[in-house]
């Protein structure tokens, strides 16, 4: 038979401290598996193979909680630079310009790393650029570089940078083969 | 007769030898964490290889993050960094596959967050999952490592306490899962016959076959829209209860194997690997013991049937193929590798399905001739 233990002096700390620990991960575990439905960034959250689009309009019971813009995709109307062109700004206009004959949009997150290496490309760079939203609605900005809101990206994030997918057109950008038209 | 029970009973200080504070580290002791762990390297080392060719089709491996930056958001770092973190990482898998340790596994909980975020485009679901295991791993076992250096005399309390919580967090991380995965699919493409992404999974086996399309679609296409959805949202449930996870562990397995089939090596690896933690000790003991024994005739058949259709199913599904054939930079002996570790982990699992389909036939029958339903059965 076991001898009597004295629980206070041996009691582990783990009784208290595991389950604030536990809690707090699956917390953030369960936060960005609900990001999806909210369009708030997440990144890996559980929806693969499911057909859920990324701002989960065609959910049965939990679409249009549309508490951020992580699901939101916009078509490039116009990139142009203000001053002398510089590289990132000619490819990132000849890729939008190959989307647009093809009716495929972009991520807004997406668009917002590329203003922001367009805008970092050189000392007091400007850009025009011209969105419209999916619902059609257009958006001009003079000069891009000058809106704060539109150079800060999330860096991990998970979303289709385009829709529908941009793969092939993304393979003849990184291998040097982007139509110049 | 099999335990449903295996919580550790009370701990008697006095009777655990004097061993030092970093064995809190090792995780040897309980046998489900070393399946646990050696199924996470598995995985790991299947997200790798994949992570690999996928970068292939967009240039040389070697300048990945040069190749995407001009695209898309990374950290600007060279790209021999994100090589190097990488490498790291399927280095770590092949460690812990053959040292399944907690202290490795706490380590990983460190590097492999670090290597996602070399390469955020490329963060799919599987790869959060296994960063919040090993990080839930790390302060946990930090935690009982703190703990026993400031308090040696609570570290049998200690070592149960924490193993305990580290064993809850990884169940739950598990349910969690599968219970969103159901969640998801409640929507307008997963439920459309037209659109359904279980489509492929479908016309695989009925193209091997060469079934007749129309009737063997209609025949087994809404069973698996629908019953895919009640399968993750029950094994988010029944898997953590114990009277129902070895029922739960056999749907599992029989679940995933159809995506491995597809070539998909990487998620199904790692959802399996909780498995074992919802098992008691001695029925993870059994388990393992079964696996290892010399299969009945009928069982090696079934095995060996269930694998060579499985493997069949890999060498034609598109998604290798797609990687292999879209590579800028031809890799014959990394396709191959790949290529093999699919078949094996195939097999692998194949093989478990088999063995706990046996050991539940064999309950089942213990249990009816119990009741007096059936004749004793000779041993």
């Amino acid at each position: 038979m076991l001898a009597p233990v004295d629980h206070s002096s041996q009691a582990s700390c783990s009784r208290w401290l595991g389950p604030i620990i536990v809690g707090f991960l699956t917390t953030i575990f369960v936060l960005n598996n609900v990001a999806p439905y909210t369009g708030w960034p997440h990144v890996g959250a559980f929806t693969m193979f499911s057909g859920l689009l990324p701002n989960a309009t065609n959910h049965l019971f939990l679409a249009g909680l549309p508490l951020g813009e992580a699901g939101t995709y916009h078509q490039v109307l116009e990139v142009r630079p203000l001053g002398a062109p510089s590289r990132p700004a000619e490819q990132f206009a000849r890729f939008t310009r190959l989307l647009n004959a093809q009716g495929t949009v972009l991520h807004i997150n997406l668009v917002r790393y590329h203003v922001s290496r367009i805008c970092a490309a050189a000392n007091g760079a400007g850009v025009r650029l011209v969105l419209r939203s999916e619902h059609g609605q257009v958006q001009t900005f003079e000069d891009v570089c000058a809106e704060p809101t539109m150079l800060r990206y999330h860096l991990v994030t998970h979303y289709p940078p385009c829709r529908p997918s941009c793969l092939p057109q993304l393979r003849l950008w990184i291998i040097g083969q982007l139509p110049d038209g | 007769m099999i335990a449903t029970r295996a919580e550790p009973g009370p701990v008697d200080p006095g009777a655990v030898a004097p061993v030092p504070w970093y064995d809190c580290l090792n995780l040897a002791s309980d046998l489900r964490f070393r399946l646990f762990t050696a199924l996470l390297a598995l995985s790991l080392i299947h997200h790798e290889l994949q992570f690999i060719l996928e970068q292939q089709r967009f240039g040389p491996f070697l300048h990945f993050l040069d190749n995407l930056r001009p695209f898309r958001a990374t950290i600007d770092w060279p790209s021999q960094a994100g090589v190097g973190l990488h490498l790291l990482s399927l280095l770590a898998g092949v460690v812990l596959l053959l040292r399944p340790e907690r202290w490795l596994l706490g380590l990983l909980g460190l590097l492999y967050p670090i290597t996602q975020v070399v390469s955020p485009d490329r963060i799919a679901s599987h790869n959060v999952l296994l960063a919040a295991a090993a990080i839930l791993v790390l302060l946990l076992g930090l935690g009982e490592a703190i703990e026993v250096a400031v308090r040696p005399a609570a570290r049998a309390a200690a070592r149960v306490g924490w193993l305990r919580w580290t064993r809850v967090g990884l169940i739950g991380l598990c349910s969690v899962t599968y219970f969103f995965a159901g969640i998801a699919k409640f929507n307008t493409d997963w439920l459309s016959p037209v659109d359904t992404s279980v489509l492929g999974f479908v016309l695989a086996p009925i193209s091997l076959f060469r079934l007749p399309v129309e009737p063997a679609l209609g025949l087994m296409l809404y069973p698996a829209i629908y019953g895919t959805i009640a399968v993750e949202l029950g094994l988010a449930f029944f898997l953590p209860w114990r009277r129902t996870t070895l029922v739960a562990i056999l749907a599992g397995l029989l679940f995933h194997l159809p995506m491995l089939a597809q070539g998909v090596g990487d998620f199904p690896t790692l959802i399996l690997a909780f498995y074992p933690l919802c098992l008691s000790e001695r029925q993870a003991r059994e388990l393992l013991a079964r696996c290892r024994a010399r299969p009945a005739r009928p069982q090696l058949a079934a095995t060996l049937g269930l694998a060579a259709f499985g493997i069949a199913l890999i060498h034609r599904s598109p998604q290798p193929r797609f990687l292999y054939t879209t590579s800028l930079e031809p890799t014959p002996l990394l396709n191959v590798i790949h290529m093999l570790l699919l078949d094996l982990t195939f097999l692998l699992f194949a093989h478990v399905t088999v063995v706990v389909a046996a050991w539940l036939v064999e309950r089942c029958r213990r249990a009816l001739s119990g009741r007096g339903l059936l004749a004793p059965q000779p041993l």
